[in-house]
């Protein structure tokens, strides 16, 4: 990106420190470099909801990307323990599945928003937590 | 066995059917979602991070990715039904199952179609008994034989594993012998402990 386009984004935007709760390491690394690169500040990453609720409490992000399959867990049951434990923390469920395939699991979970893993960018972020 | 009693293997036989239909879908689902739709996520992910800076890396990597994802593709829609079975018939089936499986097996399997159930089923029989071979039987070879006679087809696999295979314990050869059955064939399994096992099947034609 261009110092040119990219001067908008220092004026206009203020950080936004994200966790990304996924079990895919390869995930992980990919989302927190495109999102790094798109001017997010992603703070920490967890595979797991104990760890995710750690770092929630150590590190206060503003939102959290839960992937709704955490390996054995279910991020959407973690989006509910979220909202009792670490309320100032909003959480965005994430999927490679698209909205549509999840019914009403979505709007019925305590999450500000999904993103389907394929539009996972920081302008999508930012437009669900405006 | 009595008429009441073939009436509930019946019953039984048409549950196991559709348990088997719900699984092998369960499956599939399993493979995709967790192989071939994660590879592409990274693969999108990465063009998006190449759309803002073009590199010959992140190009490459994009490709890698990509390609992960159509390997892993074949490999399912190989498993679900190979073209070269519906293609080529039953013989060109077999041949396209030798790369995927890891044991040397001999074929001498006729080369003339035969409708597309008889197919089907005999190529999903040699499927499963020369996966059975490998993975838990652990044989150093197979042969498959499969030849028409007397209006039937007959298929025999038969390994040199471990032997002591029952059809009653695993779900695999219960299936197999359940979509033979409803071939109207038989299904014969002789598998001594430590001597080896052969699968023979008759099918109608």
């Amino acid at each position: 990106m261009s110092l040119h386009s990219s001067a908008p984004y220092a004026k206009l935007e203020v950080s936004v420190r994200c966790l990304i709760v996924d079990d895919s390491d390869e995930f992980v690394a990919s989302a927190a470099r495109l999102l790094g690169s798109q001017g997010l500040d992603v703070v920490g990453s967890a595979s797991s909801g104990v760890r995710a609720l750690e770092l929630a409490g150590s590190l206060e992000p503003d939102v959290a990307l839960v992937d709704i399959e955490l390996g054995e867990e279910d991020g959407i049951e973690l989006s509910h323990v979220f909202a009792a434990q670490a309320p100032a923390t909003r959480v965005v469920l994430i999927s490679s599945y698209d909205q549509a395939d999840l019914g009403d699991l979505i709007s019925r979970s305590p999450a500000v928003g999904f993103l389907p893993k394929t539009d996972l960018g920081a302008a999508e972020i930012r437009a669900i937590l405006a | 066995m009595s008429r009441h009693e073939s009436r509930e293997e019946l019953i039984r036989s048409r549950a196991r059917v559709v348990a088997a239909g719900d699984n092998t879908r369960r499956r599939i689902q399993r493979e995709l979602h967790g192989g071939a739709q994660q590879r592409l996520v990274q693969a999108i992910i990465t063009l998006k991070l190449a759309k803002a800076d073009p590199s010959p890396e992140l190009i490459a990597e994009a490709l890698a990715q990509a390609e992960s994802a159509m390997s892993e593709l074949r490999a399912i829609v190989h498993a679900i039904m190979p073209a070269a079975l519906a293609r080529g018939g039953l013989r060109s089936g077999v041949e396209s199952l030798l790369d995927r499986v890891a044991l040397p097996v001999e074929i001498d399997v006729a080369p003339e179609r035969m409708p597309p159930q008889i197919e089907t089923t005999a190529y999903f029989v040699i499927a499963e008994a020369l996966t059975n071979a490998a993975k838990h039987a652990g044989a150093t070879g197979a042969r498959v034989r499969a030849a028409q006679r007397d209006g039937e087809l007959l298929v025999e696999v038969r390994d040199d594993g471990a032997g002591g295979a029952d059809p009653e314990t695993g779900t695999g050869l219960l299936g197999l012998a359940d979509r033979v059955a409803a071939c109207g064939g038989t299904l014969t399994l002789d598998s001594p402990t430590g001597a080896g096992t052969t699968l023979t099947v008759t099918l109608p034609l």
